[in-house]
């Protein structure tokens, strides 16, 4: 009789302290968002706040609804062992990514030839020359940002660098333009090159990532010379190519016996 | 004689609950083990998560500004919800409460279902915004919640045959296993998720 009466008692208990529980996991999510949301706090202070809450939750959600405080202690032994296994992947982690050493001396702009140097910083492009001759230009683009990723996109336009045509969200709307070329995942400390044959004209150069356009990364670049040089140019060397080809079949058939 | 044969000490074969697992406990430390597998790949993950966040901390900051603090907020009160309707089931069938299992068990099927919902509009949001899986952070933030998020679709299909189970009366106050360990791993995907939401959306 004394069995009967206690055991639902004891459940009752039992259902308090999970509901507890409940409401305590509930009551520090609230507070998690709240603390995210207070822009006065120092962020050390926010930060240990809300690493405290999440282990506090974490450890709650262990201990209570997966019942490791009843339960065997055995049970942990795989959790923990689990857990160990992550300081070395940590440390492995942490040692092996070291940032990528800058492969051309800080914040030289050199203009050599046709040669223009690029230099990605956080929110602007600045180049050694806003201009050069047409024909072959080779870009040397360096990321001097100190954390941040770019892209690097050559578009021809008549429009100034920043009145390009815009979608919604203020990126620079890549089918509405003339994309001339493109080098992507351009990582911090990290140089790469590219090589292009400019026509005569106006020339915008971009980085599109999420907000990095609206916020200054965009640069007028000119290409000097008259469409009609650039043309005489074509065509003489479509002659030369022409004549060599003849030259080349001339003697190819004097030499066939 | 006798008495010398009475005398000799005999192994203790009593045993000893503080120092062994009973035979029925096997399973339940299998998925433990199976859970300390999961705690190396989600720490893998987030370590990785966090080294792009250590690195790339200004184009963070742009990311986090296109995170919905809210939704996922309103989704981690869903989730530990769940969590709770979990144990509340399992209440329910240790006293024999088989409708009480399965009422709880569908609402965490209902509340799981939610979850993804919210998961799902938010995937839709970033990339509408041009936060894709090539993106810097989208790549990260995508393959960390989408291999959660594949985790809770794991847990609502282990937790539909959880139902069937129970409608087909396997479960009673002394079977109850099944759903102790499938409470187990639903619990173990609620504490990835705490951890993700303060590591992704609020530090």
């Amino acid at each position: 009789m004394t069995q009967e009466t206690t055991a639902p008692v004891e459940q009752q208990t039992e259902w308090q302290g999970y509901s507890i529980v409940f409401a305590i996991l509930a009551i520090f999510t609230i507070l998690e968002i709240a603390t995210a949301y207070l822009s006065g706090l120092p962020v050390a202070l926010r930060t240990g706040l809300l690493v405290i809450l999440a282990i506090i939750k974490a450890v709650l959600v262990l201990l209570y609804f997966m019942r490791l405080r009843f339960d065997n202690r055995l049970f942990a032994l795989p959790f923990a062992f689990g857990a160990v296994l992550v300081v070395p992947l940590i440390l492995i982690i942490g040692l092996t990514t070291t940032p990528p050493t800058p492969t051309v001396a800080a914040n030289s702009l050199s203009v050599d030839g046709n040669v223009v140097d690029v230099i990605l910083r956080s929110y602007k492009i600045d180049l050694s020359t806003d201009h050069v001759p047409s024909g072959q230009v080779t870009f040397h683009i360096t990321n001097q940002a100190s954390d941040m990723m770019h892209e690097f996109i050559v578009i021809k336009t008549d429009k100034p660098s920043d009145q390009l045509p815009t979608n919604e969200i203020g990126h620079v709307n890549e089918d509405a333009v003339n994309i001339i070329d493109s080098h992507e995942d351009i990582f911090f400390g990290t140089t790469v090159n590219m090589q292009l044959n400019l026509k005569p004209g106006h020339y915008v150069f971009i980085c599109n990532l999420p907000e990095h356009y609206q916020a200054g990364m965009n640069v007028d670049f000119t290409v000097d010379g008259t469409p009609d040089a650039e043309a005489t140019a074509e065509s003489t060397a479509e002659a030369t190519l022409e004549s060599t080809a003849e030259s080349t079949s001339e003697a190819t058939v004097a030499a066939t016996p | 004689m006798t008495e010398n044969i009475q005398n000799v000490k005999r192994p203790d074969t009593t045993p000893n609950p503080g120092r062994m697992l009973p035979q029925r406990s096997n399973n339940k430390l299998a998925v433990w083990f199976f859970l300390g597998g999961e705690v190396v790949l989600f720490t893998a993950l987030i370590m990785t998560f966090l080294m792009f966040r250590v690195r790339y901390a200004s184009d963070y900051a742009t990311f986090r500004g296109y995170l919905n603090l809210p939704v996922t907020g309103l989704n981690t009160l869903i989730l530990i919800l769940s969590s709770y309707l979990v144990v509340r089931s399992l209440q329910a069938i240790g006293r024999n409460d088989r409708r009480g299992l399965i009422y709880n068990l569908i609402g965490v099927l209902l509340l799981g279902t939610l979850f993804i919902g919210g998961q799902a509009f938010e995937w839709s949001d970033l990339i509408s915004r041009g936060i894709t899986i090539s993106t810097i952070f989208g790549s990260p933030f995508f393959i960390v919640t989408g291999i959660h998020g594949t985790h809770v679709l794991i847990g609502l299909v282990w937790d539909c045959f959880i139902i069937i189970f129970g409608l087909s009366g396997a479960f009673s106050s002394k079977e109850s296993r099944g759903v102790e360990i499938f409470g187990l791993y639903w619990h173990f995907v609620d504490i990835v998720w705490v951890v993700l939401f303060s590591v992704i959306y609020l530090l």
